[in-house]
């Protein structure tokens, strides 16, 4: 018995070794994921409200303003970078990762305490601020999936600010209509591989860095992809602030209501929907365009859900069209 | 002493370290000096497990045990988990058993972002209740990645071209805390069910189930 006691003790010193060793190496910067504007100041960015976004413009400053603002929340501007090429028809293109996300820098779960959705329409405004040249410039927001929902969100609250908007796929303008948007996207196939691919990973790498989450939160976007295209280029998300806000909705579903004042905005909307991304259609299409009075509803050939990214050869003449 | 050493080794490891095939030590034990099992269910997908255990001595409440495990899907080679390790049973009084368990085990898990190898070690206590033919059991424990290898695949790099192929240590890893209950059928088949959560180390939130739910049987060769 003395020797299995040795073992035990050995056992037990190795299990505390491997309890209390630490190592730096899986949140080493860029070690598994890009590095933020705090960590590589080369990358272009502006400061607003107590934090510094990671944000670029194309064109002309005094043209027509379009802000482009990407989806999520948690995702980041790379895979709607097309709308740059509208610099080259007389526009001044802007783009911004939102707080949190992207290569924006990164804050802890605290930061977010005071605000959960305010904040994404607050920020939006600053950036606006920012760019914008003169009062009378005019402003276009264009925005993706959550971006569109951000985009409208801003209108609610700012029904004369806004000249043009475009909105391709967003979730929904209400709780409910995002919420059945969402149940139908994440619908688990327990047996397939792509959702082996979604849990599997999670016995291999756990972390309470944001270098560990956001890394961990790549391979599941992609791994989740299922709204119809190929994989979709990002920059890096944001974990902690994609996983305080779902949960935060669901329960708040009053702050997701973006429509009380959307009746006041007479003005035409240019509202998207992809043709392969089965879970979205024309059904909930014309359900989450109602709110707005006077809706241009195109359906986007050739795409999934990421219509900017992989449907820009056909978006671009409507953009063009109804830009002008 | 020596239980006094057996108890400390199963306390740490209950609280400190997913979670090995139970026993019923009541008659399993004393039946046979070889077992094979067989489990069923969800545990960081819908997982399929065999496995075999062996007996040193008689008298030593003691098993050796090796597994392999395997989520479902279309790849049969790119996912699973192989564990080696023992159980023994460090204390008991009447009915009741203090069970600890350890195993030191490595997993491999491909996807079209990348490829992960590790080796990592599991440990869990039990405290549990055995008869004849019933036995239930809490058991809570920790499943430690220790090391893992990442290699990305050009589909990651495309996103990302400085991602660093490397081992990374220490890789994370996962509390676990669950109930098993069983019974003996027949000729000492023991069939089980067991479920439980799982709670990442650190403030990671990302596990997607962090929930486990097996069936398992057990039989003595």
């Amino acid at each position: 018995m003395n020797k299995i006691n040795q073992t035990f003790m050995l056992l037990l010193l190795l299990s505390i070794g491997f309890i209390a060793c630490t190592s730096s190496e899986l949140d080493e910067m860029g070690a598994l994921v890009a590095p933020t504007v705090t960590e590589d100041p080369s990358l272009p960015s502006i400061k607003i409200e107590g934090t510094t976004l990671h944000s670029e413009a194309f064109g002309n400053p005094n043209d027509p303003m379009i802000v482009a603002i990407h989806g999520g929340p948690g995702a980041d501007y790379r895979s709607i970078l097309n709308f740059k090429y509208l610099a080259d028809d007389g526009y001044y293109v802007v783009f911004y990762d939102q707080r949190g996300t992207g290569l924006s820098q990164r804050h802890d779960e605290s930061h977010y305490e005071e605000s959960k959705v305010q904040f994404f329409i607050d920020d939006l405004a600053a950036v606006i601020a920012h760019y914008r040249s003169s009062a009378e410039q005019r402003l276009i927001l264009a925005g993706h999936s959550w971006g569109a929902m951000l985009a409208t969100a801003y209108i609610n609250q700012n029904p004369d600010k806004v000249d043009q908007v475009i909105l391709a796929e967003p979730g929904g303008f209400t709780w409910p209509q995002t919420e059945a948007y969402i149940d139908r996207l994440f619908t688990l196939k327990p047996f397939t591989e792509s959702t082996n691919d979604l849990l599997y990973a999670d016995q291999f790498i756990t972390g309470s860095d944001h270098e560990v989450l956001d890394y961990k939160l790549s391979l599941l976007l992609t791994s989740a992809n299922n709204t119809g295209d190929p994989n979709v280029p990002f920059f890096r998300p944001g974990a902690v602030l994609s996983n305080i806000t779902q949960p935060y909705a669901a329960e708040n579903p009053d702050e997701m209501d973006f429509t009380a004042n959307l009746s006041q905005y007479n003005k035409s909307v240019l509202f998207a929907y992809s043709e392969k991304n089965v879970h979205y259609g024309e059904e909930h299409a014309k359900l989450v365009s109602a709110a707005y009075p006077n809706v241009q509803l195109e359906k986007i050939n050739g795409c999934g859900h990421e219509i900017i990214n992989f449907g820009w050869e056909e978006f671009y003449p409507i953009v063009k069209a109804y830009l002008n | 002493m020596k239980i006094i050493i057996k108890i400390i080794f199963c306390i740490f490891c209950g609280a400190t370290m997913t979670n090995g095939q139970s026993l019923n030590w009541n008659n399993t034990d004393t039946s046979s000096s070889h077992m094979t099992y067989f489990n069923f269910g969800l545990d960081y997908g819908i997982t399929t497990e065999i496995g075999y255990g062996y007996k040193i001595k008689k008298n030593l409440p003691l098993w050796l045990q090796v597994d392999i495990s395997k989520p479902m899907g279309g790849e049969l080679f790119d996912d699973f988990k192989s564990r080696a390790g023992f159980q023994l049973k460090a204390f008991s009084h009447n009915n009741f058993a203090v069970i600890a368990k350890m195993s030191a085990n490595y997993r491999t898990h491909s996807s079209e972002l990348v490829s992960m190898k590790s080796w990592g070690s599991e440990a869990s206590a039990a405290v549990g209740w055995y008869s004849s033919k019933w036995m239930v059991e809490l058991e809570g424990g920790f499943d430690k990645a220790i090391i893992t290898q990442l290699k990305h695949t050009d589909v990651y790099r495309g996103n990302y071209d400085g991602v660093q192929d490397d081992w990374y240590i220490p890789a994370g890893g996962n509390w676990f805390y669950g109930f098993r209950s069983g019974r003996t059928f027949g000729k000492n088949l023991l069939v089980t069910l067991e479920i439980g959560v799982t709670d990442a180390q650190g403030s990671d939130r990302n596990a997607l189930l962090p929930r486990y739910l097996t069936f398992g049987f057990l039989k003595p060769l």
